[in-house]
Parts: structure tokens; sequence; C-alpha cells
């Protein structure tokens, strides 16, 4: 199933016992947003859109599998924690660091849990011809 | 896919991979199947993840793997690994992020047949108790002190707060509480996810069921657990929720690192791993203990959730209402344990996955009401089919480093059992066999149906014949609350 607009999206992919998704976008940041929603639409969450909340974080990695895991991982915890799910993002990419603001809405109820961002196979690529960047997650559920 | 008639047949129901298979490979993998279930597990990358197993530096022996096995991420669930102590590798990733998810099993003295009437009470009062589903929190809100002592003493905590028996706790693995655990070493995040979730069950593969006792295979040992034909049983299966998934989840990325300092090269990132004497690898193995205390108070408080349901439904009914712990095991572990290896003992740390100590008779570790029979085994069905009680045996203490499988196994994404299964269909249809649901979601009942799994059965055969553990009884599922 592929969701999202023409140039960047997700889609889930087989796997036993866990969740799998490919992701795609113009750029890195795209991909990351369209790995946030891959890994929302696996929890199915009911919102509350009346507030919306900032958060600024900073993330380090040494390449861009690493923050792909970091990134996602950081949500996460913010899901659980604080009941947040963000939906928009800026991102202000350093030499092994990534600053991000996040802003969404807070979460009122969950379908389904994510107990953590795995790194079996994680993978972000470049497309030599396309330049699309490429990727894919799994999450243990 | 990996081509089974490239393994080498031992028996029916033992293979192996060589260590010539590839160059990276330290010891073989040993695999517990039958050429059925091995066309099962062959549709997935679980004898792939094996291989890359059996890479990891300090490996003693075989990589085993047992007949419920199928693809986890890095690590093949139904796997077993041991590293020599101290300077073999610890590797979060093969023991999971839900450390010391496990089962346990409580016996009673209520006849099925007298009970019935009051089993969708029963259904009610334990899903009123027993918190269950996603983002659900406990009754228990925890102090960052109160945590601590959680995850330092484990169901010892328990005790002291009126929530468990000594014989609870002689009854459960390592009595309840890994010795070396240190809150030094869990982050302040962690502790955040874990506060509110000591007694909840969670969701995904979690539950709680209640069973009757279908049919004993070993009276002897039935005996000594309490487990006599008709009675109703109650299992639990839940782990060490948000608190060990953060711990996992932290330590598996900063090991990313922490490998390149220690010149490690694996062939999957989700393996990563450090040596045991090492700084890092010390503070993970303290930090585990820690999650693994945690979910053996869960277990416990629900236990006592359980407990208390149970008297209220069937108060008045019947004389004895005691619902007395057979035991207590985790699925997720790392542990050191002393084997023979090659003739020699050796300490090593044990790393199951998806798999279940099941220690021989005459083992120190047993509680004397275990120690002539082996230490029980309890192996959950998928909601629906039977579960089996086991015992320990000799031979799995000699070839599979005291262990055996945890369950029956997927086969099926949980995608796909979506799309082929409705929830409400499948909670009709169990209720039409006897099986009451209580779940959450029915979209999460959909993912844990019984066609996702293999026969549990054929697991169970699989391993009586290879002698890796012996069957005790056979329970019938009646009623399941799932989150």
């Amino acid at each position: 199933m592929v969701r999202d607009g023409d140039d960047s999206g997700y889609r889930e992919l087989d796997h036993t016992a866990d969740r799998r998704i490919e992701v795609w976008g113009p750029d890195l940041a795209s991909l990351l947003a369209a790995a946030s929603r891959g890994m929302y639409s696996i929890c199915d969450p009911e919102t509350d859109p009346s507030t919306r909340v900032t958060k600024d974080f900073r993330l380090e990695a040494s390449d861009r599998a690493t923050l792909l895991v970091e990134f996602l991982s950081e949500l996460l915890y913010r899901l659980e924690v604080d009941s947040t799910l963000f939906d928009a993002f800026e991102f202000d990419f350093g030499d092994g660091v990534a600053d991000c603001r996040a802003s969404g809405v807070r979460v009122v109820g969950l379908s389904d849990e994510i107990k953590a961002v795995t790194w079996e196979d994680v993978f972000v690529e470049e497309e030599p011809q396309s330049g699309v960047v490429r990727g894919a997650v799994t999450f243990d559920i | 896919m990996f081509n089974i008639d490239s393994l080498v047949k031992i028996s029916g129901w033992e293979w192996e991979i060589p260590v010539s298979h590839r160059p990276d490979m330290q010891v073989p993998v040993r695999i517990f199947a039958t050429r059925t279930l091995l066309e099962q597990i062959q549709e997935d990358r679980s004898l792939e993840q094996a291989v890359n197993s059996a890479t990891l530096p300090g490996l003693v022996g075989q990589v085993i793997v047992m007949p419920d096995m199928h693809q986890g991420y890095g690590f093949p669930i139904g796997g077993v690994a041991a590293t020599r102590y101290p300077t073999g590798v610890v590797s979060p990733g093969a023991i999971g992020y839900d450390i010391n998810c496990g089962v346990r099993l409580l016996a009673s003295q209520v006849p099925y047949e007298q009970a019935e009437p009051l089993l969708d009470k029963l259904a009610d009062a334990l899903e009123r108790r027993c918190p269950a589903g996603v983002g659900v929190g406990g009754k228990l809100s925890l102090s960052s002190d109160q945590l601590r002592e959680v995850a330092e003493r484990g169901a010892r905590w328990a005790l002291d707060e009126g929530m468990a028996t000594e014989d609870d706790l002689a009854r459960t693995e390592e009595g309840g509480c890994l010795d070396g655990a240190d809150t030094d070493a869990v982050s302040q995040r962690a502790t955040e996810r874990g506060r509110d979730q000591v007694g909840t069950l969670g969701s995904g593969n979690h539950f709680l069921e209640v069973e009757r006792v279908d049919e004993i295979y070993d009276s002897e040992a039935a005996e000594a657990m309490g487990l006599r034909e008709d009675m109703l049983t109650i299992m639990i299966h839940t782990g060490s929720r948000g608190y060990g998934h953060q711990i996992c989840t932290e330590y598996t990325n900063s090991f990313q690192n922490v490998m390149k300092e220690y010149g490690i090269e694996l062939p999957d990132r989700q393996l990563a791993c450090a040596p045991m004497d090492s700084p890092e690898g010390e503070n993970y193995l303290r930090a585990m203990r820690c999650a693994a205390n945690f979910a053996f108070t869960n277990r416990q408080v629900l236990t006592d959730l359980a407990r208390s349901g149970f008297e209220e439904t069937f108060a008045g009914q019947f004389d004895d209402l005691d619902l007395r712990q057979v035991y207590d095991v985790a699925h997720n572990m790392g542990k050191i344990e002393e084997h023979t290896i090659d003739g020699e003992t050796q300490k090593v740390c044990v790393h199951r996955k998806g798999a279940t100590r099941a220690f021989g008779p005459g083992h120190a570790d047993l509680p004397d009401d275990y120690r002539d029979i082996g230490q029980p085994v309890i192996i959950p069905g998928s909601m629906g089919t039977a579960s089996w009680v086991l015992k320990g045996t000799a031979e799995s203490m000699t070839r599979t480093f005291g262990s055996t499988a945890h369950g029956a196994g997927r086969t099926m994404s949980r995608r796909q059992a979506k799309e082929e299964v409705w929830g409400e269909d499948l909670a009709d249809t169990l209720e039409r066999r006897g099986i009451r649901v209580r779940a959450k979601s029915f979209a999460g009942l959909a993912e844990e149906a019984p066609l996702a799994y293999k026969d549990v059965d054929g697991v169970v055969d699989t391993i009586g014949h290879s002698k890796i553990a012996g069957k005790v009884a056979r329970l019938e599922p009646v009623a399941v609350i799932k989150g």
C-alpha cells in the first residue's frame, strides 16, 4: 500500500513477527517525515488537534541509517511519555548531528503498540539517477 | 530463501548448519525441527539470522534454534547462544527489546465443569482488574525510589508489599530477582516509561488466559506442580514493558559505536554487542537485570490481581480458592550460567530470545519441589489452541544449554493476519468454541489469530522427540483477556 504524495511516502513490507516499512522522499528531511508517518500509521493514533505542541531536540548520528533509527526512537519515546504525535518538522543537518524542531498534537488513544525501532536491515540510500532518497526500517511489535 | 537441502541431517528432528557454510561463522548452528517445520521456517529469514548470530565473538558450543523459530530482528526468535564469560560479548539484540518477557502459570483445584456457569463472570473480573491494552497504565504509579526497589529487588518488593508469597518466589526463575541489578545503569527515560507500568499486561501477543487441564502425560510431575485433570489454571504472559524496551533501545543504539572501539564487525547491526568485561558490557548487564526484575515484579503484581478476581468470582462456591504458582519462566534473557561444553565446565552468558530455560532434574537452582523432576516449562499456544506444561531434562542440559522452545511461533505476518481474519468474527468463533474473549482491540485480536501461528502440538512433539523437554500436561483455553 503506497501512501502520501507523489514524491515522498511509505509502504509496509511483509515481516513474520514485526512490522517493516519502506520510505522515500526527494531528500533526507522528506524521508524522515515520511518515516514518521509510516511509524504512526502502525499505531493508528486518535489525536486531539485543538492544541499544538512544539519540541526541539538534537540527534547524534554517524550516518543516515543511524539518524533514521535515532529520529524514530525519539518520536516513539515522545509518543509514549508525552502522548505527542509530531506532524511537521524542520531539520538543520550538521556534521554528525541533526537539530530538529518538531510540532504536533496530543494523542488521546492508540490502537497498536510499537516496542522499539530496530536496526534490522535498516538502510538509507540515494538513487544515483533520480536522486530520490530511499530507506527501510523494522519495528518491534 | 535458505536451501534446507544444504543442511546436515542429524536425525528426523535435528539438523546442523556447519561452520563451513560461511567464513565468518564462529560455531555451527543446530536446529531442532522436523522437515515439515523446516519447510515453514525457510519461508522467512530466520535461518539466515541464525547464521549471522553464529558470528558473535566469544561463542561456545553451537547457536541453537528451536522448533518454534521464526524471523525476528537480528537474532531469530527461538534462538539460544552462549558466549564465554567474561571475555565473550553480550548482545542486547540477542535478548530482545522486551527483556524478560515471560510466562507464569497458576494452578487451582477448582473443577471446570462446576465453574463453567461462572466463567463469564471470571473473565469480566480479570479484565476489570488486570490492566491491558496500548498505553494503559496500572493502578500503581511508583516514585523513583519505589521503582529503584522494584528494579533491584524484583518480586521480593512485591512480597514486602503483600502481593506475593514466599512460595511464589521459590517457584519463579532466579527467585524473581537477578543479582547484580544496578539502576545507576538505567536512564531517566527508562524510569519515566516504567513508572506506571508495573501490573500491566500491555498489548501485542501478551495475554492473560484461563485454561482447563485437558490431559496429564506425567502424573508424578503434574502432582508436584499441583496440576490435576479438569481443574482451572491461569496463565500470564507479559514482560518489562516500556522500561525494558527503553533500556534495550539505548544500549543497542550506543553499542553501534562501542563495537567500533573494540574492533568488532558483524553482518547485522541489530546484533550490536560489547565484551562483557568492558565498562559498556558491564553496564548493559546491570541495566538488563533491572528490566528483568521489573518484569518478574510485573507478573507478580498481575498474579495478585488475578487472585483477587478469582476469589471474588468463586467466593462461597468452592472450599479451596488457592491459585498456587506452578512456575514463572523468562523467554528473553541473558544469564550467567555454568554449563559443560566439550567435557569442560564453563561459565557462559546464555542469551535466550524467544526460548525458555529448561533445567533438568538435580539442578541446584531448582526449588525442592522440582529438584527431582526438572524445571517446569510453560509453552503458551496461540489463542484458541492448547498450551503445554513441560519439564526440563538431562538432555536439555547437555544439548541446548538447558533451554527449550517458548511457544507456537508465528508463520504469518501481522499485516497478512489482519487481511485474512476479521477480529470480531474471530471472537465469535472462539466464543462458540467455549473460549470467552475480552479484547481491547479487535485488530489486535486478528493479528494474534491461531492461523498466524504454527501448530503448537507439532512444536511440542518435536521437543519431546528431541528430549530437550518432556510432556507433563496439556491445557485448553476457556477465557482469554487481551490488550
